[in-house]
C-alpha cells in the first residue's frame, strides 16, 4: 500500500536540458516518494526521456539538482548512480544478446556485490544462485538457459528488469516498459510493477495512460519540457490541461 | 641560422602540402559523407602513380596524356570496390568499413607488387619543367612548383564543386544530416559511390603528379595515408577547410622540423595528432564529425 | 530432475569442460615439448618458436579487440617497446631472463598506464586511429634516438638469456622457455577471461553504455585491458629480442600491428585459442610463401576481404559464429 506522508526517495528540482538553441527541459521537479509508483507522462517529444537520461546520468544536465535520499547525485556517471542505488531500463531493448538469460542477470548480480574487478575467482556459485531467485521472482526461470536475443519481445523486457532488480535497486527508472507489448502482456508487466514497488520505489516513463492510471500513486504530466500537472491519478485526470494535451488519447470511460 | 636552408626546407612543405591536400580532401569526403575511413586511399594514390607509367610504357606516351589518364584508370576501379565491398556493410559499425579497407589496401599494394616488383622507379621530370629555377637565390626544381600549383587549383576545384554546384548542395546536405537528405530524395547510395570514385582519382591524380617528385615504388601511399590521416583528424573529418590548414601545417611541420630535428618533429607530430583527437575530437582547425 | 539439479548438473557439466580443454591444453604443450627430441627438423623448431611468441602477441590483442571490442591498429606499441626495453637491458646491464623482463614489463606497464588513461577514453574509430598514431609515436623515436635505440640499424648485440644462471642457447632450449611462457600466458589469459573481471568486458563490448547502467565502471575497465594486453604484448617483445638478439624500429611499425591484426582475426577473435592457432598459421603460411611475397600479400588481403565481409555482424559475430562451431553439441551454454 502506498504510503501518502513517505519521505521523498527521488527528488529532481528544476532540472533543465538544453541541446543548443533547443530547451528540451525546463524546470521540472518531481519527487518519488519511498515505496511509490510515479509515472512520467506526456506525448511525444515533451521531454521525459530527457528528464531520464539526465536523472540517470547519461546526459549532463544544464541546471537543476538530482538528489538521492537526500544525497546530491547531479551529473554522477552511471555507474555510481547503481552503487548508490539508481538503476534504469531502456525503451529500446538492450540485453546482452549473446549471452544466455542467466548470464545477463548474473552480471547484475555480481556488479551488486562488487565483484566487477575480481580478476581471479571463478564467476560462479553465488552468483549464480542468486541469479537464479531473480529469475523465478519474474518468471524467467525456465528460459535460464536461452541465449538472450531469442526470447520473445515481453520476455525481452521482463529480462531488462531481471537485471535491473539483480542491482537491488532502491529507485528503478523504468522507459517505456510496456512499449511493443500485445496487452496480455502489458498487464503482466504492470503486475510486475505492483509487485516490485514493495522492495524498491519506481519511476515510469509510459505512453499508455490506462496502464498509468492504473499502477501508478503520483503522476506528473509533461509537455513540451515542462510540467503541467502533478498528483494523484485521480486529480491528474481531471485536469484540464491534461485533457487538453491528451486530446483524443484518452477514453472518457476511464476517468 | 642558414636563411637558405629554412627557405627551401618551407618550399619542400608547401610543395609536400599541396599533395596532401589532394588526398586529404578525398579521404574527408569519403567520411564526411558516409563515415566511411579509406584505408586504401594509400594504395589508390600508389595506383594512380603505376597507371601512369603503365599507360606511358604500354602506350608509348608522354608524362602529360598519361597524367590525364591514369585517374581515369583509378576512378572506375575505385567504384567497383566501393560497390562490391563498402556498399554491403554501409550500416555496420565504423570499425569494419576501416577493416574491409585494410585488407584492400594490402590486396592493391600486392598486385601492384605482384606486377612490377617492390623496387622503386625514378621518374625524370617532364620536359617542359625539367631544369631548376631561380628562387629567391636558391636553385629549386621547376617541377615541383609546377606540380604543386597544379595540386592547388585542383584542390580550388574540389572545394568550388562543394560550394557553389548542385551536387555539392547534395554533398553538403548529406554531410550535415543523412537521414534527411534521404528524405529529401537524393540517391544517396549513387552519390557515395560517385564521391568514392571521385576521391580515388584525387588521389590517383595525386601519385601521378607526384611520380617525377616523390619517386614510384609500391609502399608509396603509406607515409602520405598516414599524414593525410593526421590532416583530417586535425582539421576534422568532413570540414574541407579544416583538411586545408591541417595539410599545411602537418607538411610544414614535417619539412622545417625535419630539417631541424630529423624523425624527433616527426614524432611530435603525432603527438599533436593524437593529442588533439582526444582533447577535441570534432578537429582542431576545422568542424567534422566525431571521429 | 528439479529445477535445482537441473542447475547444479549443468553448472558441473561446463566446468568440467573447462578443465577438459585447460588440460588438452597443458597436454598439447607437453607434445609440442618433445617434438626437438623426436626429429623434428631445427628451422619447422625455430619456426614454432617464433610461432608461440606471435601467439602471445595475439591472445594479447585478442583481451582488448575480442573481448572487450577495442580495436586497435597500434599494438605493435607494447611488443615493439617490449622488446627495446628488454634489449637494452640485457645488453647494458644483464642478459639474465628474468631481469629483463621484469624491467621490460616496468617499462611497458608505466606507458601503458599514462597512454592508456588517455587513449582510452576514446573509442570505435577514433581509438583505432589514435593507437595507431601511439605507434607510430613510439616508431619515431625508436628512429630519432639513436643514442640508446642506434636508429633505423636497430638494436643488436643482445646476449642469450640466462636463466637462474643457465644460459639458454637458441634452438630447443629457446624453444622450451617460450613454450613454457606461451603456456602461462595462455592459461592466465584463460583464468582471467573466466572470471568476474572476464564477464564484465564481454558486457562492454557488447554494448557498454548498458554495462554502465548495470554499475560497470567503463572508463576504468577499458584502462585495465589496456594495460593488461599492452604488458602481455610485452612478454613478447621480450621473447623476441632474445631470439633474434635484437630488433629494430620495424618491429614497432605499422605493417606490423597489421599483422597480429590478422593473425587475431582469422583466427577467431573473442576465443583466445583462435588467435594462437592464428599465429601459427600466419608463420607457417609466411614461410611458405616467402618466395612470392607479393603473392602473400595479395592473397592475404583478399581472404582479409572475404573474412571482415561474411560475417554479418562483423566482429561481433566472428566470435559468436566460431563459438557455435567449436562447441556444436551442446544446448545453449553458459559461457
Amino acid at each position: 500500500m502506498p504510503r501518502p506522508y513517505a519521505h521523498p526517495l527521488l527528488v529532481v528540482r528544476d532540472l533543465c536540458k538544453n541541446f543548443g538553441a533547443l530547451l528540451a527541459v525546463d524546470g521540472v521537479n518531481l519527487e518519488v516518494r519511498d515505496g511509490h509508483v510515479h509515472s512520467l507522462i506526456g506525448p511525444n517529444g515533451a521531454g521525459k526521456t530527457t528528464v531520464f537520461n539526465c536523472i540517470s546520468g547519461f546526459l549532463h544536465p544544464t541546471g537543476g539538482r538530482v538528489l538521492l535520499n537526500g544525497r546530491e547525485v547531479t551529473g554522477w556517471p552511471p555507474h555510481c548512480l547503481v552503487a548508490a542505488g539508481l538503476v534504469r531500463t531502456f525503451q529500446i531493448t538492450q540485453v546482452f544478446g549473446d549471452l544466455t538469460v542467466m548470464e545477463n542477470v548474473a552480471l547484475g548480480v555480481r556488479s551488486r556485490l562488487g565483484r566487477n574487478l575480481a580478476m581471479w575467482s571463478r564467476a560462479e556459485g553465488e552468483a549464480r544462485d542468486r541469479a537464479h531467485e531473480v529469475l523465478d521472482r519474474l518468471g524467467l526461470a525456465e528460459q535460464a538457459h536461452a541465449n538472450a536475443e531469442h526470447l520473445a519481445h515481453g520476455d525481452k523486457r521482463i529480462l531488462e528488469i531481471a537485471i535491473a532488480m539483480a542491482l537491488e535497486p532502491r529507485v528503478l527508472l523504468l522507459d517505456e516498459p510496456t512499449a511493443g507489448m500485445s496487452p496480455g502482456e502489458t498487464e503482466r508487466i504492470a503486475a510486475l510493477i505492483r509487485r516490485i514497488a514493495s522492495q524498491a520505489s519506481v519511476l515510469l516513463v509510459e505512453h499508455d495512460m490506462e496502464i498509468v492510471l492504473g499502477i501508478s500513486d503520483e503522476i506528473t504530466v509533461m509537455t513540451q519540457g515542462r510540467v503541467i500537472a502533478s498528483g494523484t491519478p485521480e486529480a491528474v485526470s481531471r485536469d484540464p490541461l491534461v485533457r487538453d494535451a491528451y486530446l483524443g488519447a484518452v477514453d472518457a470511460g476511464a476517468l | 641560422m642558414d636563411l637558405n636552408f629554412l627557405f627551401v626546407n618551407i618550399l619542400n612543405g608547401v610543395v609536400y602540402g599541396s599533395f596532401l591536400l589532394l588526398t586529404s580532401l578525398g579521404l574527408s569526403l569519403v567520411f564526411g559523407l558516409g563515415r566511411v575511413v579509406n584505408f586504401a586511399h594509400g594504395a589508390l594514390y600508389a595506383m594512380g602513380g603505376y597507371a601512369l607509367i603503365a599507360i606511358m610504357h604500354a602506350g608509348g606516351t608522354g608524362y602529360w596524356p598519361a597524367l590525364l589518364a591514369a585517374p581515369l584508370v583509378v576512378i572506375p576501379v575505385a567504384m567497383a570496390i566501393e560497390r562490391v565491398t563498402i556498399d554491403p556493410i554501409r550500416h555496420r559499425p565504423d570499425v569494419d568499413t576501416l577493416l574491409v579497407t585494410f585488407g584492400l589496401s594490402s590486396m592493391i599494394v600486392g598486385a601492384i607488387e605482384y606486377v612490377w616488383g617492390t623496387g622503386t622507379t625514378l621518374l625524370p621530370p617532364p620536359s617542359p619543367f625539367a631544369g631548376t629555377v631561380d628562387v629567391l637565390g636558391n636553385q629549386y626544381p621547376l617541377y615541383r612548383l609546377v606540380a604543386a600549383l597544379v595540386s592547388l587549383l585542383v584542390s580550388a576545384g574540389v572545394f568550388a564543386v562543394v560550394q557553389f554546384t548542385p551536387i555539392g548542395l547534395r554533398i553538403r546536405a548529406i554531410t550535415d544530416d543523412a537521414g534527411m537528405a534521404e528524405a529529401l530524395g537524393v540517391n544517396v547510395k549513387r552519390l557515395l559511390t560517385l564521391v568514392f570514385g571521385f576521391a580515388a582519382g584525387l588521389a590517383g591524380l595525386a601519385g601521378a603528379l607526384g611520380a617525377p617528385i616523390f619517386a614510384i615504388h609500391p609502399e608509396m601511399g603509406m607515409n602520405i595515408l598516414i599524414d593525410s590521416f593526421l590532416v583530417v583528424v586535425l582539421g576534422g573529418l568532413g570540414s574541407l577547410t579544416g583538411s586545408a590548414i591541417g595539410a599545411f601545417f602537418v607538411a610544414l611541420t614535417k619539412s622545417i622540423g625535419g630539417g631541424y630535428f630529423a624523425e624527433w618533429s616527426i614524432a611530435f607530430l603525432f603527438l599533436i595528432v593524437a593529442a588533439a583527437l582526444i582533447v577535441r575530437p570534432t578537429g582542431v582547425f576545422g568542424h567534422g564529425r566525431v571521429a | 530432475m528439479t529445477i535445482g539439479e537441473d542447475r547444479a548438473a549443468a553448472m558441473q557439466a561446463e566446468a568440467r569442460e573447462r578443465r577438459i580443454t585447460s588440460l588438452l591444453i597443458v597436454v598439447g604443450a607437453a607434445l609440442m615439448a618433445l617434438l626437438p627430441f623426436v626429429g623434428v627438423a631445427p628451422f619447422t623448431i625455430t619456426l614454432l618458436t617464433e610461432a608461440m611468441i606471435f601467439a602471445i602477441w595475439a591472445m594479447s590483442l585478442d583481451l582488448m579487440t575480442g573481448y572487450t571490442g577495442m580495436l586497435t591498429f597500434g599494438h605493435a606499441a607494447g611488443f615493439g617497446l617490449g622488446a627495446y626495453a628488454a634489449g637494452y637491458f640485457a645488453r647494458e646491464v644483464t642478459g639474465d631472463f628474468l631481469a629483463s623482463l621484469i624491467v621490460s614489463e616496468l617499462v611497458v606497464l608505466s606507458l601503458a598506464l599514462a597512454v592508456g588513461f588517455v587513449v582510452t577514453r576514446l573509442s570505435g574509430a577514433a581509438f583505432a586511429i589514435v593507437s595507431l598514431c601511439v605507434a607510430q609515436v613510439l616508431f619515431q623515436v625508436a628512429v630519432a634516438w639513436r643514442s640508446v635505440t642506434e636508429g633505423m640499424d636497430g638494436l643488436v648485440g643482445v646476449p642469450l638469456p640466462k636463466l637462474l644462471g643457465v644460459t639458454i642457447h637458441n634452438g630447443s632450449q629457446f624453444y622450451l622457455l617460450t613454450l613454457l611462457v606461451a603456456l602461462i600466458v595462455c592459461l592466465g589469459l584463460r583464468a582471467l577471461v573466466a572470471s568476474p573481471f572476464g564477464r564484465t568486458l564481454t558486457a562492454i563490448r557488447t554494448n557498454a553504455a548498458r554495462a554502465a547502467a548495470i554499475g560497470i565502471n567503463v572508463p576504468l575497465h577499458k584502462w585495465l585491458v589496456f594495460v593488461i594486453s599492452w604488458a602481455v604484448a610485452g612478454i613478447g617483445g621480450t621473447l623476441m629480442v632474445f631470439m633474434k638478439a635484437g630488433t629494430t624500429p620495424m618491429s614497432l611499425y605499422w605493417i606490423e600491428s597489421g599483422n597480429v591484426l590478422i593473425m587475431a582475426i582469422f583466427g577467431g577473435l573473442g576465443t583466445l585459442l583462435g588467435p594462437l592457432i592464428g599465429a601459427v598459421a600466419f608463420v607457417f603460411l609466411r614461410d611458405a610463401l616467402t618466395t612470392g611475397f607479393a603473392v602473400w600479400q595479395l592473397a592475404f588481403g583478399v581472404v582479409f576481404v572475404i573474412v571482415v565481409l561474411l560475417f554479418p555482424s562483423g566482429l561481433a559475430g566472428i566470435f559468436s559464429r566460431l563459438w557455435m562451431v567449436v562447441r556444436p553439441a551442446s544446448p545453449a551454454r553458459d559461457l
